[in-house]
């Protein structure tokens, strides 16, 4: 049997609205340094719309307490218990 | 039976006609492969026409049958795939590539060939089954599809040509394919019976890969009992798909229930959406209490989109990671996808892994939900059929509420099926979600719902429907 350890008393440090924009723009930076000959100006703000909310999904989910244990699901069992 | 009633009968109605020899598969192919021709065509529902492949099936279906080999319920029955699903012998488009070939078949189109079914078309999709982004109905090779019930109205995707191509009586049933609502989606807009089995039930082998661990294949049909029978047909486990299910499954039974069901009501379903497809679902609920009980549910409080987002994110960027990065999504007529999925390149692993073990929790919390009773019920979308031409962005979002999601993670099934008529003569629809493998319960409860409230009987033939006056005109509208 694994320990289930616990997740209690850390998390992931809560971002300013300030360094979150940063960091997304920083993110969108990246894609434009990876893709940018291939990006017109709109398609770029396609872009930070879409890293926008993705930061603001993983956000959220980082704020979901999971234990150490808590396995990803990766393929669905269907068999497996309800 | 004239051909506009054998083109909207039941494949057990169909094939009762075809044992009993008033029709000829032979027959049923021409009807079908002609108004696939014809409305199909307007409708932007068709890809390619397999008309060889469909007369060669057909000759030996015909053979066959009076030979006395029946290979089962969809002996002699024509049918269509997403063309995201291989066949040999015909392009698979993706909705993208109008020259890609394989040669290798799915293996849904081998069980199928199998079963006796004839392949008449490949049907239309969302370009890359929607994968890289879209919020504009004509991303698609084939343009943009129209709904049978008005064709000014769309199909919703990314199975759009299944439930084009089904709704219009132009296929008697097709395969289409469900990451987060691909198959529930059109079957609502179009009144169709869209089936999302439990994740495995249905070998991949052979489609294309937009999310490994969300992806499912499934029947789009006219009618409940028809998703149970193409199921049971194409079910099975597969050498080919590492995440197809060693359990049998068989759908046809001597005494399927009709009654004595435990249905859980999402709260607040029925409360929002338009005046018409709340009154239906009201209507639908007062039926169903007459064959079983009713019970108002909450769904726990997850979240969801979160992780729908996330997995689908970087799954679907790493499935087309070259085509993406080397610029081949401005190639696309989704004008969302040149910069929808190069979010994914900047996406952490640990937060994809961290969306997967809360996708755990997710399935655990809904699977002890849904065991409790034979289907979660729920409106199928809040809203009608929009525009063909309307940009959707802004409309969706808020039409559907958390039980498609809550089951596009958990991998269980899910069927909407018509329960009525709303604005413009569109259709509404209701979603049946059951716990993992319990499919046959919610075939059942569907198949129950369909008799009591008599939608089998409906067609699109309003003024903009296609089987109505405007058809009769000879044109599609």
């Amino acid at each position: 049997m694994r320990p289930n350890g616990s997740a209690t008393g850390w998390r992931y440090p809560q971002l300013s609205a300030e360094s979150s924009a940063s960091v997304a723009r920083k993110l969108v930076e990246i894609v434009s340094l990876y893709h940018g000959e291939n990006l017109s100006a709109d398609q770029l703000d396609a872009v930070r719309v879409c890293v926008a909310a993705q930061l603001a999904a993983t956000e959220r989910l980082r704020r979901f307490p999971l234990t150490n244990d808590q396995e990803p699901i990766f393929g669905v069992r269907a068999d497996a218990s309800a | 039976m004239n051909e506009d009633e054998l083109a909207f009968a039941s494949i057990r109605e169909l094939g009762a006609l075809l044992r009993s020899g008033a029709v000829a598969p032979t027959e049923l192919t021409e009807l079908f492969l002609r108004r696939l021709d014809d409305i199909g065509r307007r409708l932007n529902a068709v890809v390619t026409l397999t008309e060889d492949i469909a007369r060669r099936e057909a000759a030996l279906a015909e053979a066959e049958l009076r030979a006395g080999l029946d290979r089962g319920p969809l002996h002699g029955i024509p049918y269509g795939l997403k063309d995201i699903v291989a066949a040999a012998g015909a392009p698979t488009t993706w909705g993208a590539f109008p020259d890609q070939r394989f040669d290798t078949e799915a293996t849904v189109t081998r069980k199928l060939r199998d079963a006796g079914a004839i392949l008449l078309a490949k049907v239309a999709t969302i370009e890359l089954a929607g994968g890289m982004g879209y919020d504009n109905p004509n991303a698609a090779l084939s343009g943009p599809p129209g709904n049978p019930w008005h064709t000014g109205k769309w199909t919703n995707g990314s199975s759009s040509g299944p439930a084009a191509a089904v709704g219009a009586g132009t296929l008697p049933f097709a395969i289409g394919s469900d990451t987060a609502g691909s198959i529930l989606l059109p079957a609502a807009f179009t009144g169709t019976a869209g089936l999302r089995a439990t994740y495995g039930r249905v070998s991949r082998a052979g489609a294309m890969t937009l999310c490994w661990t969300l992806d499912r294949l499934g029947p789009m049909c006219r009618y409940a009992d028809d998703c149970g029978l193409v199921l049971e047909a194409i079910a099975g486990p597969d050498p080919r798909d590492p995440s197809s299910l060693d359990q049998p499954y068989t759908y046809r039974r001597p005494s399927p229930r009709r009654e004595g069901f435990r249905f859980g009501v999402l709260a607040g379903s029925g409360d929002s959406g338009e005046p018409e497809v709340r009154e239906n679902f009201r209507a639908s609920l007062a039926a169903l209490a007459e064959v079983g009980t009713l019970t108002e549910v909450e769904l726990p409080d997850l979240p969801y989109d979160e992780v729908a987002e996330v997995v689908i994110g970087a799954e679907a960027y790493a499935a087309f990671d070259e085509f993406i990065a080397a610029g081949g999504t401005a190639g696309l007529t989704a004008t969302k996808a040149h910069g929808h999925r190069l979010a994914g390149a900047v996406l952490p692993a640990h937060d994809y892994i961290r969306a997967q073990r809360i996708r755990h929790v997710i399935a655990d919390e809904f699977g002890a939900l849904a065991s409790r009773f034979d289907a979660l019920v729920a409106p199928s979308l809040g809203i009608v059929a929009s525009g063909r031409d309307e940009d959707f962005e802004y409309m969706l979002p808020g039409a559907f509420g958390p039980l498609n999601f809550a089951g596009v993670l958990a991998g269980s099934p899910t069927i909407s099926v018509l329960n009525g008529l709303g604005r413009e003569g569109l259709p509404t629809g209701i979603q049946f979600a059951g716990a993992r493998l319990a499919e046959n319960a919610i075939l059942d409860a569907a198949v129950a719902l369909e008799e009591r409230i008599g939608t089998t009987a409906l067609r699109p033939d309003g003024p903009r429907g296609v089987a109505g006056k405007a058809r009769v005109n000879g044109r599609v509208g």
